[in-house]
């Protein structure tokens, strides 16, 4: 035996008699229970499809751009009418609410309630289960902050641009009636339309021609404003594995809101340095 | 398009991972040797297989990668641990000097050398420590070690020998040379 097998041979026996194999009884029933009860925690992924989600509308502007060539039911007044730039008519609207559903096919869901106001507030709710708002982001103009209702804290206010929530990334685009408009701008293909009250709503789609992924999009034909948007995007998750992300945007217009709902808790103050710092809100 | 729900996920976590649920223990066990500790590195292993139970799924040799993963987050356990503990004053024989009791000094000295080897092993290269683990501990062949680390026959072979001497080396103190032990 030479000297090499020797020293294997002693590491070996050390390991072993270390790392006896005596798993005590009373570990191993609690151990065989911690098995056979396991449930995966639901939020362990939650960054991960979170980042995916806030993919979803720049997918859908990619959609749109992509989709350039006409198809024969293009030619109907409609969809003439309805790939006109909606930027015209959003940019006349007096408010802008909107709930937002993002599901994963694995079953987690988030929900947000954003409102925009005139001339550039906005509140976002993170909304639990039970409909209590859990976190808010506020906007004002081109300023962001959080408000964490578990620990009472306004988080410090940040530029927008270089604003980064995890939870809020998803719904980043849906802030303003612009941010909306540049996303939806381009082709749409009539699918039905139906009359409702005195106007018609068209129910309209674009199907990417690479993967046959489907955006639906509901407009009412006299506004010109859009009433939903549900979209599903595939996602590959952790260790390739597919996911499904659909997300669901009812929107409504012009609708009176009042001021107290929009009242930002404190006011920024942007400095010059680029320091930002907060104030009680003297309005 | 894959499309997998998490029934399916449950269906294979419960095909793959009930009949080998003891060996998944003990790996944990004789690694971690701590009973709370064992309990979360367990819960840490599972979540990672629940995570990657499809591909473990479709591994020539799904159970050998369980119980790599079971290793892994064993020796993770063991390097969190590492930074933990104090081992600046490793010597608990030095506490026990007055006392006579030849259990409680056994004890101890049990203690201080299985905390000298599981500091040795946290201070291997991933690789190598898993390599060791599972050729010394759970008596797994080399094409097996290798095909759970993605490499090959020769390289899992490397991993366990420079792995091997790298320990020889640091617990050469702890160890009754083999010549001895013959000539008992």
């Amino acid at each position: 035996m030479t000297g090499e097998e020797k020293r294997e041979l002693g590491v070996d026996r050390l390991l072993k008699q270390v790392m006896l194999d005596d798993l005590p009884a009373e570990l191993r029933v609690g151990m065989q229970r911690q098995i056979r009860d396991f449930k995966p925690v639901p939020q362990t992924n939650k960054k991960l499809w979170l980042t995916a989600a806030s993919l979803i509308l720049v997918v859908l502007g990619g959609y749109l751009q992509m989709t350039g060539s006409r198809s024969p039911l293009a030619e109907s007044l409609a969809t003439l009418q309805t790939s006109m730039s909606f930027s015209i008519e959003m940019e006349r609207t007096t408010s802008m609410a909107c709930t937002v559903e993002l599901e994963r096919m694995a079953g987690d869901k988030l929900h947000y309630e954003i409102v925009w106001a005139p001339p550039g507030k906005t509140r976002v709710d993170l909304k639990a289960k039970n409909g209590n708002a859990v976190q808010t982001l506020w906007i004002d103009h081109n300023l962001a902050c959080v408000l964490d209702y578990a620990d009472q804290s306004v988080k410090r206010w940040t530029s927008l641009e270089e604003f980064e929530h995890p939870l809020f990334r998803p719904v980043m685009g849906l802030l303003t009636p612009q941010r909306i408009a540049e996303r939806m701008d381009g082709r749409w293909q009539l699918q039905t339309s139906k009359r409702q009250g005195n106007c018609d709503v068209g129910n309209y789609r674009i199907i990417h021609p690479q993967d046959e992924q489907e955006i639906r999009l509901t407009v009412d034909v006299c506004t010109f404003l859009p009433e939903k948007i549900v979209m599903s995007v595939p996602v590959t998750g952790p260790f390739g594995r597919m996911d499904q992300i659909r997300m669901s945007v009812l929107f409504s217009w012009n609708r009176p809101i009042p001021a107290s709902y929009i009242k930002i808790p404190t006011k920024p103050a942007y400095k010059k340095t680029g320091s930002i710092t907060k104030q009680t809100q003297e309005e | 398009m894959d499309m997998r729900t998490s029934d399916d996920t449950a269906q294979l976590y419960r095909q793959l991972i009930l009949p080998m649920e003891d060996r998944m223990m003990r790996t944990v066990w004789r690694i971690v040797r701590e009973p709370e500790e064992a309990r979360d590195t367990l819960q840490d292993a599972l979540t990672r297989i629940w995570r990657k139970i499809h591909r473990i799924h479709n591994h020539p040799n799904p159970q050998a990668l369980v119980l790599r993963i079971c290793a892994d987050a064993a020796v993770d356990t063991l390097r969190k641990n590492r930074k933990k503990r104090d081992y600046s004053n490793p010597n608990l024989l030095s506490q026990m000097a007055d006392d006579s009791c030849k259990e409680s000094i056994e004890r101890l000295v049990r203690l201080e050398t299985e905390a000298e080897v599981m500091e040795a092993i946290s201070r291997l290269p991933k690789k190598q420590a898993l390599a060791v683990l599972m050729r010394v501990v759970q008596e797994e062949s080399y094409s097996t070690i290798a095909s759970v680390l993605g490499c090959k026959e020769a390289t899992a072979r490397i991993h366990v020998s420079q792995g091997r001497a790298t320990l020889s080396r640091t617990l050469a103190h702890l160890q009754i040379p083999f010549s001895q032990e013959v000539k008992k």
